[in-house]
């Protein structure tokens, strides 16, 4: 194991950063992904986020040289995978969660162990981290979804790599496994680690990843901290006097406000929580509540993917 | 610079992936329970042929071998089995990726994959040698014969039985690098070696064509196990038996170079 010291000091020189560049897939005249170029830090939790079939995991294979990129690269720290000394020591993956169905959950980190070079001990340990260790010698047919992705799991983290690459994580998790790995994801980055997990469910990952890439038909259509993630103003719930209710809708109305109206609150959208109190003020209601409403990353991911559908219609 | 994981601990994490599924006991099972038939049915064939003459039972050298290798024919098709699965399993059960992760360049994957495969080949080798020697015991002994086991003749043809179960543990495992499937290898090679290679060889013997008789895998399997008999498909004049495993390794080696050269080095 590497102590945590080390691993700081790996940042500070800036090693481990994972480099996509021009990253480029083609099959026939279909192009999976295009031109992808990003940079996924250490100590961050990065989101790979993307409807299905947006080339995320495509990218992913193409990373780990699984798939022969038609263009590009993709280097860990100095080299690409394929140049890598012992990879799965340095990079951990979760691709999925194809095993051996005949194979106990045990014996199959037992043969990543052989690889990686590391003990049973360790595959002990990890089993553990991811609380499968009551059924650790149970065949791997026998498990859930959800059991099987904490394998998946368990086997990316068994080296404790400097990488870790997890394609959907979080597919097959309950809200509670959801819940689970972000503690554990949360963990990994505060020890310096580089993470890219790809989801193609947005609340999934609303409240786990640092930076997002957003991925939509093979191109990068944005990179950013998920804190500047903004699509607009967040929408303002607002709830009135159930008496005063009428007016306030008659009053929004006239000043030209946009609002959705519930039957006992109403949401007002487009407006700062000043700009929405000023709106209710003018309409003389009395006011019991008045709160932005949490950003939903779902909402501006569809936005954004609106915005990006558009722009390719524009330039058509 | 050396990139990659090492092959000593690739070569264990495939003698792991081995142990801990059921194929291993499955098919040695398989194999002890068959060979052990076959070798018992060729051993009282002996008897009652040499009955029917009129003359005292396993005098000859090529008696004794009819029993020792009469699990070959049986047992070459499990060792095939074996091969395929050794790979096959990593298309079905689509664990292949996984295992390229470990080994980026590929083509250590599969030389640990033909280590283990050998490993296994040569066990049901042995195997297949011991229980054709325990079978003709009784049955040498109830004529008053005698086993040879005193001959260096004796121990090359069954050593050269060993020979033979390991090749076709690696044809097997040439096949399946070749296709990606688990299916299609073992349709192929038992397909080839139990239907298409007797209706040639059919042919083939009808012609005297002795030279592509004796290019055949079972053809081959036949010459190096020194089995001449003419009913069996048999050239009348066969290769000495180290050129018969050279046209045997041949046939490993052609379908697993050219897939390790192009079905192996395709995306996953």
């Amino acid at each position: 194991m590497v102590e945590k010291g080390d691993e700081v000091s790996a940042n500070v020189t800036g090693e481990a950063i994972l480099r996509l560049s021009g990253l480029t897939k083609r099959y026939g005249e279909t192009t999976v992904v295009e031109d992808l170029s990003a940079e996924i830090r250490p100590g961050r939790i990065t989101g790979f986020l993307g409807p299905n079939g947006a080339g995320k995991t495509t990218t992913c294979k193409m990373l780990l040289g699984l798939l022969a990129p038609t263009s590009g690269t993709a280097y860990f720290g100095g080299q690409s995978y394929r140049e890598l000394v012992q990879p799965t020591r340095q990079v951990g993956v979760s691709l999925g969660t194809d095993f051996h169905p005949g194979r106990s959950g045990r014996d199959h980190l037992r043969v990543l162990a052989a690889t990686a070079g590391v003990g049973a001990d360790r595959v002990d340990e990890v089993l553990a981290q991811v609380e499968l260790s009551e059924a650790a010698r149970r065949r791997v047919g026998q498990y859930s979804m959800g059991m099987r992705q904490r394998l998946a799991l368990a086997g990316a983290l068994l080296a404790d790599p400097q990488y870790l690459i997890l394609d959907e994580p979080a597919n097959g998790l309950d809200p509670e496994g959801i819940r689970w790995l972000r503690g554990l994801l949360k963990g990994q980055a505060e020890r310096g680690k580089v993470v890219l997990m790809s989801s193609h469910l947005l609340g999934e990952v609303q409240h786990t990843v640092d930076d997002v890439l957003i991925i939509h038909r093979g191109k990068l259509i944005l990179e950013t901290p998920l804190s500047e993630l903004t699509v607009g103003d967040p929408p303002v719930r607002a709830r009135v006097h159930p008496s005063d209710l009428e007016q306030a809708l008659e009053s929004l109305t006239e000043q030209g406000v946009s609002f959705e109206a519930g039957s006992a609150a109403l949401r007002i959208n487009g407006m700062s929580l000043s700009e929405a109190g000023a709106a209710l003020f003018q309409a003389d209601v009395e006011i019991h509540e008045l709160t932005t409403e949490p950003m939903d990353l779902e909402r501006a991911f569809f936005e954004l993917l609106a915005e990006a559908d558009s722009d390719s219609q524009a330039r058509v | 610079m050396r990139t990659g994981s090492g092959l000593a601990s690739l070569f264990a994490a495939e003698r792991i992936k081995i142990s801990s599924t059921r194929l291993w006991w499955l098919l040695g099972l398989a194999l002890v329970v068959l060979v052990a038939a076959y070798s018992a049915l060729y051993a009282v064939l002996v008897i009652w042929q040499a009955s029917a003459a009129g003359i005292p039972a396993y005098r000859t050298f090529s008696e004794l071998a009819s029993v020792f290798h009469g699990g070959n024919s049986i047992a070459r098709v499990l060792a095939l089995v074996l091969g395929v699965t050794l790979m096959g399993d990593e298309y079905r059960h689509r664990t292949l990726a996984a295992s390229y992760l470990a080994a980026p360049t590929r083509t250590p994957l599969l030389l640990a994959k033909v280590a283990s495969a050998s490993m296994m080949g040569l066990a049901f080798g042995v195997v297949v040698q011991i229980i054709g020697v325990a079978v003709a015991v009784p049955f040498v002994r109830s004529v008053g014969a005698e086993l040879r086991l005193g001959e260096a003749a004796t121990w090359a043809s069954l050593g050269f039985g060993v020979l033979s179960i390991w090749l076709w543990t690696l044809l097997g495992l040439g096949l399946a690098f070749l296709m990606r499937s688990m299916a299609l290898p073992l349709l192929v090679g038992i397909g080839f070696a139990y239907v298409i290679e007797p209706v040639l060889s059919l042919a083939f013997l009808a012609q005297d064509w002795n030279l592509a008789l004796n290019l055949m895998p079972t053809g081959a399997t036949n010459a190096l196990l020194g089995i001449t008999n003419e009913a069996l498909l048999a050239s009348a004049n066969p290769f000495p038996a180290w050129l018969a495993a050279l046209v045997l390794a041949a046939w490993c080696l052609i379908p697993g170079v050219i897939g390790a050269a192009t079905t192996v080095r395709r995306d996953v």
